[in-house]
Parts: C-alpha cells; structure tokens; sequence
C-alpha cells in the first residue's frame, strides 16, 4: 500500500477522468486532497461521476485547512504575477500547491505556471509536481503498468495528450 | 504583467513553447476557428499561441470543462508535455 498523498487540480481531474484505466490513481496514492474551486469547476457527466466515486470511497477528500493556505497562496499568486518567466498563477491550481506544499504531497497538475514555479522556485517551493506522464512512469516502477510506451500511447488515445520529444 | 511575449521566455521554455505552438497550429481546424465569434477566436487563437488554457479560458468567458470541449472539437491539442530524453 503506497503513502504518498497527492493535491490534485481541476484540470489534471479532467483529463486523466478520460484515461481507460484511471482507476490506477487510488493504487498511486494512499489518498488525494482536492478544494471545493476544483470541484466547483467540474461539470460534465463523465469527470462528475469519476469525482463523486472518488468521493464516496474516501479517497477523494476535500482539504479541511484551506484558510491556512491564505499566505502562501498570496506568495505564489505575487511571484507569478512579477516573474515574467511563469504565467500567472490562478487560485484553484495554487491552492492544489500550497497544499502539496503545507502537507508535503505529490500536486497533480499539468499547469505550466506550476511546474515553472518548481523549476525556477525549487528551494522556496520544494514540492513534487507530477504531471500525468510522471505519473504513468511512477506507476509503471512501481509494476502497476507492464508496458510504459504502450501505456502512453492508450493515455494519448484516450485523452488527446501529447507527448512530443524535446528536438 | 507576467508572461505576455516569447522573447521574455528563457531559451529552454521558449522551445518548449515553440514545439507545443507548432503542433497545436498543425492540428487545429482554421476553417473552423475562422466560423467562431470573435470573443471566442480570440480566446482560441490566444491558446493555441499561448497555450495558457486559464487565461483562453477567461477570455472566451466559458467554464473550464466547457472551453475544453471547445478545444477538442476545434481538434486543438489540449495537453503537451515536452519530453527530455
């Protein structure tokens, strides 16, 4: 049984509610906080269904802290709003952040304003942000998935991610 | 205001975004995108450039899932992730 905690946001929820073996998520992490923004954002059948399942076992929960994240929302909000290298940084993702970052959990997310942050902000910032493709690579280590490029490939049928290589 | 033009991007992320700009420009369906209102061509357009999916999505004044499946009919990758290997 694993012990990673994971943060998730409301697009990483989307899409990876598309993905034919989605059910892989609850084998990843012991269990995943989400803010009531991300599941104010959700609306359509397929991600609502994915979401209240997730719910009702008990391994979606609803983090019950959030006015404590207050000052390190502002502090994620303010760098990247003046950091010309990071896309400004909206509530529902920092909020997926800032509770990676108080709770020390994996933040699932592919917001690149996020995963800048870590990169230019990895000493202030030290949190994991896994992306579905880190995801699929943590999941093929740990022997979930046999095939990792076979894998990949369904996660882009399924859900239209691509995964180009760098040139 | 952070993150407006290519040449504040350091080298790395600027290829980054010039793959992932490439292939949404390659699959997207202009015929389409030329048909839509002018609010929500700009929001598309804005993606495709940008791909900053929060701001296209403030732009076109829609809700998330619903500016995605916008996306996805106008057969505009959503998600690209560069890979280092």
């Amino acid at each position: 049984m694993t012990e990673l905690i994971a943060s998730i946001d409301t697009c990483f929820l989307i899409e990876w509610c598309r993905y034919r073996r989605r059910e892989l998520l609850t084998k990843a992490f012991r269990y995943a906080y989400v803010t009531e923004d991300v599941l104010a954002e959700i609306k359509s059948k397929p991600t609502l269904e994915f979401v209240s399942d997730l719910l009702s076992k008990g391994f979606l929960v609803i983090y019950p802290f959030r006015r404590q994240l207050e000052s390190i929302i502002r502090e994620i909000v303010t760098i990247s709003v003046n950091d010309s290298r990071i896309r400004i940084i909206d509530p529902p993702e920092a909020y997926a952040f800032a509770i990676g970052l108080r709770e020390n959990s994996v933040v699932l997310t592919e917001n690149k304003g996020i995963i800048r942050l870590v990169e230019l902000y990895g000493e202030k910032f030290p949190v994991r942000v896994w992306g579905a493709y880190q995801l699929l690579k943590f999941l093929y280590e740990n022997k979930y998935i046999q095939n990792f490029e076979e894998e990949l490939r369904n996660y882009t049928l399924d859900t239209h991610h691509m995964f180009p290589k760098r040139r | 205001m952070a993150y407006l033009r290519d040449e504040f991007l350091p080298k790395r992320q600027l290829e980054e975004l010039l793959i992932e700009r490439e292939i949404r420009t390659k699959h997207a369906d202009w015929d389409k995108i030329r048909r839509l209102p002018k609010l929500l061509r700009n929001a598309v357009e804005y993606f495709i450039r940008m791909g900053d999916l929060r701001m296209a999505q403030k732009l076109a004044r829609m809700d998330l899932e619903d500016f995605i499946e916008l996306l996805e009919e106008l057969n505009v990758p959503v998600f690209i992730t560069v890979i280092d290997e």
